[in-house]
């Protein structure tokens, strides 16, 4: 077992932020951490990476205390946070420095990232041009987080923590941020996600907890708990008007489109034996769907009725 | 929380150097260095041009054509003006006496001085209780502009001639009459151990001025120095780099990385800037002829005599201390604030600590020339704010006690240990969270 979060507990005052929370990592992956805004996603973060004290618990990494200073772990914060007035290649081979990056390394390691993430221009401005070094006042927010995520990756780290790494991107970036994600899992490596795009972490993550106020509402591999969930979501799409058929088997409708319908089923048999009716019926099926709920859906039934924005 | 070790030396360093780099780049940096650097290049050239100094320029012979004397001497003692003749510089001197009773000869005299532009001079001898020598010379003359001084001098030595011949008293005799006199007052204990118990030994005014000037010279690198280091810690905290940061190296090293930056940084500076001055000075007192130049004369003979190797050690010491204490204080001061604006109310704290120990220090360097040992004086060098200001220059006057120096020390260091401990619990606790913002929200709760 690599990393392992015992029993986690911070407290503002009377104020429980994050409340006795445990999870582990096994194997390497990504673990999800989710939750609403508030929901204690960026303090738990803050705790393993030993920023912020925590009142209790402890977190492992293998079978050792976790400090982010002795151990290669890259961090990739929620917000965007780099020296305004100083060069891009400056900040970059400073914090390659205080990782204990050699500096050559360091040169070859960002000029890879560079081109990885198309931020060249602003790190290797043409001399033709004459164009002066860029800053990080000088960059779109979604640059900024370009080269903080080329920070995060500079010691090549095995543990990388990644606080809503994709908020904020344009689709273009987006898929090139998923692109390195992708490289470093097909490495080996441990990574911790925090995200509210749903879809994302179905995407990547192998592990999940869903933090509400504090307190972790559901946990487990996102597999096992969808298949927990059962396939209830039936999504059908005929050619002709169905509402008589679903009537008649008294099936609820989560929600209708012109186009399609999202049923509830109570499992399998009830949905093949929906199914044959209609074929009875003689009904042109357009699509026929049944599979388990979404992680969205999962969410919204968690943490949906208790979210309040803090 | 980690302390420094020797691994965390290197970070430290790496903090230190990417400070120095990052506040040289800064233009308001660049335009106060630049502004110092002329003052310091130019300044020794304008002081040594607006000196008055008597040497500048000095002719072979003097440029005094006619001398005028007019004497009122009750005592009818015999001045031998003639004998300026015998000396090289005054051989083409021409002398006359004029009867001091004779006012319109006089008043002749001193307008054609002023009309004629005559490169002549009148000097009047009073002798009431004491004697009185006034010369007057021309202002529109090609008289040397040391003329005046230099004949004084000379003056002088003769009416000391004449005292001598007057009053049949040596050299030796008159140095006896006017010797001061000092008083001591001894306990003296069966145990054969003695103790002063009055002795009058305040400090010279010049060792006054130069403890002053070290006082001085410490604030400026202390509320420049302070402003920066609170200024840089709570820009990295509103720009969320610290965030990252605190992934490489712990609070503690981060902050002593910025301290010793920042001070490296304006210690540097002035250490340019001295090379800068001393140098100008050098060629300016140079370039004017002057035997000695205006920056010399501002070390006393008497500091300069206890410049020992212990000495400077001790006041480097201070120099380290002070700078380590106000350096943490301020970075105390960053740590309680999460945005630029709300440093001009944390800083508060760094400021009254910074004025009451210079001010304490200034105030007690006058008293030091009345005496230097008093409960006051024994306060304010051993009270951590002011002794690191005072200490640093007064122990070079040789006359603070070894006892008081190790426990000022000792008191300075529990202090700073104390600071810091403060310091890195008060940035854990308010690195997402400003200070201000939490007393509010309190506030309001209650």
């Amino acid at each position: 077992m690599s990393l392992e979060v015992n029993h986690l507990i911070k407290k503002y005052g009377q104020k429980i932020v994050v409340n006795d929370l445990s999870f582990s990592m096994k194997e390497p992956g990504v673990y999800a951490l989710l939750g609403t805004n508030g929901a204690g996603k960026t303090t738990t973060i803050r705790m393993i990476l030993g920023m912020l004290a925590k009142d209790s618990g402890e977190v492992l990494w293998k079978g050792k205390e976790l400090s982010s200073i002795e151990s290669n772990v890259g961090y990739l914060a929620e917000e965007r946070g780099l020296y305004p007035k100083v060069t891009l290649m400056d900040q970059l081979l400073y914090f390659a420095k205080l990782k204990k990056i050699p500096k050559n390394m360091a040169k070859e390691k960002i000029k890879y990232l560079a081109e990885r993430l198309e931020v060249e221009e602003y790190l290797y401005p043409k001399k033709k041009r004459k164009t002066a070094p860029f800053k990080a006042d000088q960059l779109s927010k979604g640059n900024q987080q370009k080269i903080q995520f080329m920070a995060a990756l500079l010691s090549d780290p095995e543990l990388l923590i990644l606080d809503e790494p994709l908020s904020g991107l344009d689709p273009v970036n987006t898929d090139l941020f998923k692109s390195i994600i992708k490289e470093q899992i097909e490495k080996g490596k441990y990574l911790i996600m925090s995200s509210h795009q749903m879809a994302t972490i179905e995407e990547f993550c192998s592990d999940i907890t869903i933090l509400n106020k504090g307190n972790a509402v559901l946990q487990g591999n996102l597999r096992e708990i969808k298949k927990s969930y059962g396939r209830v979501n039936l999504y059908l799409k005929c050619d002709e008007n169905v509402d008589a058929e679903i009537q008649k088997f008294s099936l609820p409708v989560l929600n209708q489109t012109p186009e399609e319908y999202h049923i509830q089923v109570n499992g399998q048999a009830q949905a093949t034996e929906f199914l044959n009716y209609l074929l009875t019926q003689n009904k042109s099926i357009v699509k026929y769907e049944l599979r388990e709920p979404s992680l969205h859906e999962i969410f919204i039934e968690k943490v949906g009725d208790t979210h309040e924005e803090t | 929380m980690k302390k420094p070790n020797i691994k965390n030396w290197k970070e430290i360093i790496s903090v230190s150097s990417f400070t120095i780099k990052q506040q040289t780049k800064t233009m308001s940096f660049q335009l106060t260095f630049g502004i110092l650097l002329c003052i310091a290049l130019l300044g020794p050239f304008v002081a040594a041009y607006l000196q008055d100094d008597k040497d500048s320029e000095k002719p072979q012979t003097t440029t005094i054509e006619n001398l005028y004397v007019a004497e009122d001497l009750e005592s009818g003692l015999d001045i031998a003006y003639n004998e300026l003749s015998n000396l090289p510089f005054y051989k083409n001197l021409k002398i006359s006496r004029v009867e001091m009773e004779q006012e319109n000869q006089i008043e002749k005299i001193k307008e054609e001085l002023e009309q004629e532009k005559k490169n002549d001079i009148l000097i009047e001898i009073c002798e009431k209780e004491q004697f009185y020598i006034k010369v007057y010379k021309p202002r529109n003359s090609k008289l040397w502009k040391g003329e005046g001084e230099a004949l004084l001098e000379e003056i002088e030595t003769l009416l000391e001639v004449a005292l001598e011949k007057k009053t049949n008293l040596t050299k030796e005799q008159k140095r006896i009459l006017n010797v001061t006199i000092d008083t001591d007052v001894q306990t003296l204990s069966p145990d054969g151990s003695r103790e002063d118990l009055e002795e009058h030994n305040g400090i010279a005014y010049e060792e006054y001025m130069y403890i002053y000037g070290f006082v001085f010279v410490l604030l400026m690198i202390g509320v420049y120095a302070g402003s920066v280091i609170s200024s840089t810690v709570v820009s990295e905290k509103n720009g969320k780099v610290l965030e990252y940061l605190l992934t490489a190296l712990s609070p503690l090293s981060l902050l002593f990385g910025k301290i010793i930056g920042v001070f490296l940084l304006v210690i540097g500076e002035l250490l340019c800037l001295g090379c800068v001055a001393m140098i100008s000075d050098y060629l300016a007192a140079f370039m004017q002829g002057m035997e000695k130049s205006v920056l010399s004369g501002l070390f006393p003979d008497a500091i300069l005599q206890r410049l020992t190797f212990s000495n400077v050690i001790l006041a480097l010491l201070f120099v380290i201390l002070n700078l380590s204490f106000f350096g943490f204080l301020a970075a105390y001061a960053g740590t309680k604030a999460s945005r630029v604006e709300e440093l001009k109310d944390t800083l508060i704290i760094f400021s009254v600590g910074e004025l009451i120990g210079g001010y304490l220090a200034m105030f007690s360097a006058i008293y030091m020339m009345e005496e230097t040992t008093n409960g006051f004086l024994y306060f304010v060098y051993m009270f951590p704010l002011s002794s690191s200001f005072l200490l640093p220059g007064a122990i070079f006057t040789g006359k603070i006690d070894w006892r008081i120096i190790i426990s000022a020390i000792i008191l300075l260091l529990i202090c700073i240990w104390a600071l810091i401990a403060i310091t890195v619990k008060s940035y854990q606790t308010h690195l997402f969270v400003s200070g201000v913002k939490r007393k509010k929200k309190r506030g309001v709760k209650n």
